[in-house]
């Protein structure tokens, strides 16, 4: 069995240090979202972060992306301070969040027209997206004609299409059914050993976090910080089948131990 | 869309389907229309009404095709003309004035909390009752009219545009940030396509109430219109003539109505409310 660790000798793409976040709120006062939270992702590795919610994991990946400030701590891609929204980012939110006036292809072709990108190079790169996510035929469809799982392909294709270093999944899969799931699970880490991108891969399902990850982030919440990064040792490229194997079910359990008895996964 | 594409594929089965389907209204309804227009005629008969009290059907019918003949001098073309220019201008005015406003205020949160209450009290408010004083201000010509009927769409347009800028769905507010756009860029390729249902449900509201004011500022005063002809016809007790007004003034009523529905459903194509059948 070949055993694959995040090539520590690399350097990291992203380091996150020291890392606080602070929101007021009118009922509650202060609420501390994160705590000193203090990572590095490697290039081309695939991320998840676990962690039952309200642990913060939702906002660590709108600061890493550059969507929200934090209040204290940095974020760093290739040594550069992240102050704001950058092409280095794709996004795939929980909901597909696609523009329901647009085709599927101009959906895709969205990153292109705000970044400036050349309109015919977009287009063929965004109809070769849609055939990876498996939408060739799709194009000319619109949002309301396709469904859940469908739509948010679309989106991941989106989010692909300016070809961002790093992509960001919050929680993408979470509005699906179980057995679309597991199958966008397994069509994203075939889309990640062709493209590899680096991937940070929100959830709160231990099963999705560790069958798709290098390492998983452990969080643990109020206030939200680091529990533990645990390295996943199951072999590449994996199937459904490795879910199945002892060592899978060992590191869930643990993994489940960590999380307590608050999540019911 | 898929609609089309089945039309194409047999024109003929489909059209049997639609009509299959929609039987109550292609024969039902204009079956009513000729059992009322009976009823009509015989109660005018039976009854021997005067024809100042109910005209017969074929009286208000001759009173119709004589106000649509060119050749005859008091027709009502010059009238519909007006009353259709008082409409749509000031339809077309308040309009743009409630959606430049609703655009202003929602990019000042604060100064549209102020703003606010104001314009739901204004809003419960008849605004029609301001027409007296709107024909003191402008005169007895079209402008008064106008500016009713831009002050009656107005509010509608406001909460309309107010309501569907906040409405826009905060995961793809962020696909915009992530993508470094602009405030305007936003605007123009999220938020105002967003609220697009909001504001044709606001335009069709609007829209009734438009043609409400222009009528009602014509009965007060004015030398021309559809409301104007409508009281000059009574005074003289030309009741057939006021029925043939109204009939028009349906007419032009209906065909706005159409033509912002279809703009609607050509533009709202992917709106969950567009696409319910039977809409």
């Amino acid at each position: 069995m070949t055993i694959e660790t995040s090539r520590p000798e690399a350097p990291p793409l992203i380091e996150v240090r020291n890392i606080g976040q602070v929101f007021r709120t009118t009922s509650k006062g202060e609420v501390t979202a994160l705590s000193d939270v203090s990572l590095t992702i490697g290039d081309g590795e695939f991320l998840s972060v676990l962690g039952p919610s309200g642990c913060g994991k939702s906002t660590l990946m709108r600061i890493i992306a550059g969507l929200v400030r934090p209040t204290s701590g940095e974020v760093r891609v290739r040594g550069k301070k992240v102050t704001g929204a950058s092409r280095d980012f794709g996004i795939v939110f929980q909901q597909p969040a696609l523009f329901p006036w647009r085709s599927v292809l101009k959906n895709v072709m969205l990153s292109a027209e705000m970044l400036g990108l050349p309109k015919a190079a977009a287009e063929e790169r965004a109809r070769e997206l849609l055939g990876m996510v498996g939408l060739a035929d799709a194009a000319h469809l619109f949002p309301y004609e396709l469904s859940g799982g469908m739509q948010q392909r679309a989106s991941i294709a989106r989010a692909l299409l300016h070809d961002p270093a790093i992509l960001m999944m919050d929680e993408p899969f979470g509005a699906l059914d179980a057995l679309t799931r597991e199958n966008m699970g397994l069509e994203l880490l075939k889309l990640w050993e062709m493209s590899r991108k680096t991937v940070v891969f929100i959830t709160h399902s231990v099963n999705e976090a560790l069958f798709l990850a290098d390492r998983v982030l452990v969080m643990a919440a109020r206030p939200g910080r680091v529990q533990e990064i645990l390295e996943v040792k199951i072999s590449r490229p994996r199937d459904l089948d490795a879910m199945s194997t002892t060592e899978f079910g060992e590191t869930a359990q643990y993994l489940r131990h960590l999380l307590g008895a608050r999540t019911g996964d | 869309m898929a609609t089309s594409a089945i039309l194409i594929d047999a024109p003929e089965r489909s059209f049997r389907i639609w009509f299959r389907k929609h039987l109550p209204e292609v024969v039902g309804t204009p079956l009513l229309v000729i059992v009322i227009i009976g009823l009509w005629a015989w109660v005018v008969e039976a009854f021997q009404i005067r024809s100042i009290i109910l005209p017969s059907p074929l009286g208000v019918w001759n009173a119709l095709v004589q106000g649509l003949t060119p050749s005859n001098p008091g027709n009502f073309y010059p009238h519909i003309v007006v009353t259709l220019w008082e409409i749509l201008a000031g339809f077309a005015l308040g309009a743009m004035i409630g959606l430049l406003l609703a655009l202003i205020l929602s990019q000042l949160p604060i100064v549209e909390r102020v703003v606010k209450p104001l314009v739901v009290a204004f809003q419960s408010m008849p605004k029609i009752a301001i027409a007296p004083l709107f024909i003191i201000w402008f005169g007895f010509g079209a402008t008064s009219k106008i500016a009713l009927v831009a002050l009656v769409v107005f509010f509608p347009i406001l909460v309309a545009g107010l309501t569907g800028f906040r409405s826009v769905d905060q995961e793809r507010l962020e696909v915009m940030q992530s993508l470094g756009s602009s405030k305007w860029r936003t605007f123009v390729k999220l938020v105002l396509p967003g609220s697009l249902p909001f504001l044709f449900t606001g335009l069709e509201i609007s829209l009734v109430h438009a043609m409400t004011a222009t009528i009602v500022a014509e009965f007060l005063a004015g030398a021309a219109g559809l409301g104007v002809l409508i009281v000059q016809m009574g005074q003289v007790l030309n009741t057939a003539g006021v029925f043939a007004v109204m009939i028009v003034l349906g007419v032009i009523g209906w065909a706005l109505v159409q033509i912002l529905g279809l703009i609607r459903k050509r533009l709202l194509f992917w709106s969950i409310d567009t696409r319910r059948p039977n809409m």
